[in-house]
């Protein structure tokens, strides 16, 4: 089948995404929007139990100067609580990776860590950091660095064995080889770790906030809840999907700019 | 002096005996072949050879030098391409000159006038993906020879082909083999293909290895399809087969 196609700088096909891959859900949506719309203006409970989706939007947009100034914190924890999740899963993949001592010892731990009943530990992290940006973070970078931790190490792992003796038929060492070789193998494992670092960083700093925070997506929600504003905490909810999408479309234009040979492996595979 | 010289080779694998006794030489601009069992060991030799794997006992010299680990002399081509899908074909071209110490502009530059030889010219800037089989065989091929290296050790560098593409590039590599003369050690278990090729054989014994067989194929060059039809080509196949099949 033939897609739209458009041509990057150096001259190669770039594929956009095709109708038939987009359609699909968006018409899905569509449709599930409209069958509420109706039911919560014809027989649903009333407009303070169940709004209608074009009520949320309408309530949501007169507030938004409100929904922005809660949307920035919540964003700002999530870059960077995705950042450091990175960050700190790549230093547990290179000390697992280079060293078996370290495997042994830290990747049972790491299970472990991901046993703790979040639920319980939020409020306490509020309650020893205070309500700023740091706690958020904290709970972003401990839901997440397990993710991105495994997906570093699967990448390392799926490196070609036939290339590492390359390498090493030239007289290549260590730091080279995992330069050259290991680190790029995993490079398409880690986005895929990535996305599913996105769509948990944004409900873990929602969850954050719902704990206690100063401001953020989750105090909105919270004080809307509270005030019962159900049009405007849905509006929320709406915001926090498409933060997370927006993230999550971002990390494809990532890919395909800075993986440019991970889309054509893709591409070849699809068309054999 | 013999471009490669392996004495007395014996190498063992988790307590099995994998090498016992090996004896094989190639002189410069020399092809040759060994052939073998699956499993008898031909691959562990060329291990020893890249420093991957340890020997218990023998000699082995690269042009009268002992093998040293750090400074490899040999350009090892792996069974598959073993191009890195995220560098160019320029780029996988110039891996082995950057890992030996060259910087990438003068190794680009080294590089560049075999892309012409080798039918690569016009696709240095393209992902291996976008590469036919053939192409990246000797985009392979061009990373082992641009190493700059006394032996080429070629790892059954057509296995993964398919059979036209395969005898395609068998004849390539005859063509650009004479106008080269570089000093190949082959492993292949296509009894056609080594005797295709080289200007001597090496039969491997099923495992531990040692040689079981030597031939020389005097064969005149350049060589072409037609000798397949010739019966003392056929005498040596045959002759071959049964030394494999023991």
């Amino acid at each position: 089948m033939n897609s739209p196609t458009a041509t990057d700088a150096s001259g190669r096909r770039l594929r956009l995404p095709r109708p038939g891959v987009v359609l699909p859900p968006v018409i899905l949506v569509l449709l599930l929007l409209a069958v509420w719309e109706i039911y919560a203006s014809t027989i649903g409970p009333g407009p303070d139990v169940l709004p209608s989706p074009s009520r949320v939007a309408e309530r949501g947009w007169a507030d938004r100067e409100n929904l922005m100034l809660n949307t920035w914190p919540t964003l700002r924890a999530t870059v960077i609580g995705l950042l450091l999740s990175v960050a700190v899963g790549f230093g547990f993949a290179v000390l697992v990776d280079l060293s078996g001592l370290a495997r042994r010892a830290l990747l049972p731990v790491l299970v472990v860590s991901q046993t703790l009943p979040l639920v319980a530990l939020a409020p306490l992290v509020i309650v020893w950091f205070g309500f700023g940006q740091f706690p958020k973070i904290l709970l972003i970078v401990f839901v997440n660095f397990f993710a991105t931790t495994l997906s570093f190490v699967e990448g390392f792992r799926s490196a070609d064995p036939d290339s590492v003796a390359l390498l090493r038929s030239m007289g290549a060492g260590r730091w080279r080889i995992f330069r050259t070789v290991r680190l790029p193998s995993a490079l398409p494992y880690f986005m895929a770790g990535l996305r599913i670092a996105i769509t948990y960083s944004v409900v873990s700093a929602i969850f954050a906030e719902y704990a206690g925070a100063e401001s953020g997506l989750g105090v909105y929600m919270q004080f809307a809840k509270n005030t019962f504003r159900t049009d405007l905490v849905l509006a929320a909810v709406f915001v926090t999907a498409a933060v997370t999408l927006t993230l999550f479309a971002l990390s494809f234009l990532i890919e395909r700019i800075a993986l440019p040979w991970a889309f054509l492996i893709r591409a070849g595979e699809a068309d054999r | 002096m013999s471009a490669l010289r392996i004495s007395g080779l014996d190498v063992t694998l988790g307590g099995l005996p994998v090498v016992r006794g090996l004896d094989l030489h190639a002189e410069p601009g020399e092809f040759v072949s060994i052939l073998g069992p699956s499993g008898s060991g031909k691959s562990t030799t060329f291990g020893v050879l890249t420093g991957d794997v340890q020997p218990d006992a023998g000699e082995v010299s690269i042009e009268g030098q002992a093998l040293n680990r750090k400074a490899s002399r040999v350009a090892y081509m792996p069974q598959r391409d073993a191009l890195l899908p995220w560098r160019t074909v320029l780029g996988n071209l110039t891996l082995g000159l950057e890992v030996r110490g060259t910087k990438r502009g003068p190794a680009r530059e080294k590089v560049r006038p075999w892309l012409g030889p080798f039918g690569l010219a016009g696709f240095e800037d393209r992902y291996p993906a976008q590469l036919s089989g053939g192409m990246r065989q000797r985009a392979a091929l061009l990373r082992t020879v641009a190493q700059e290296q006394p032996v080429l050790l070629l790892d059954e560098p057509f296995g993964a082909l398919d059979a036209l593409t395969r005898s395609q590039m068998q004849r390539w590599l005859e063509q650009m083999w004479e106008q080269y003369r570089w000093t190949v050690l082959l492993i292949t278990h296509d009894v056609r293909e080594a005797l295709f090729l080289s200007d001597r054989v090496y039969v491997f014994s099923p495992r531990p290895a040692r040689v079981s067989a030597e031939v020389k194929v005097d064969f005149a060059r350049p060589r072409t399809p037609d000798l397949f039809g010739d019966p003392q080509f056929a005498a040596l196949e045959a002759k071959l087969l049964d030394q494999l099949l023991g």
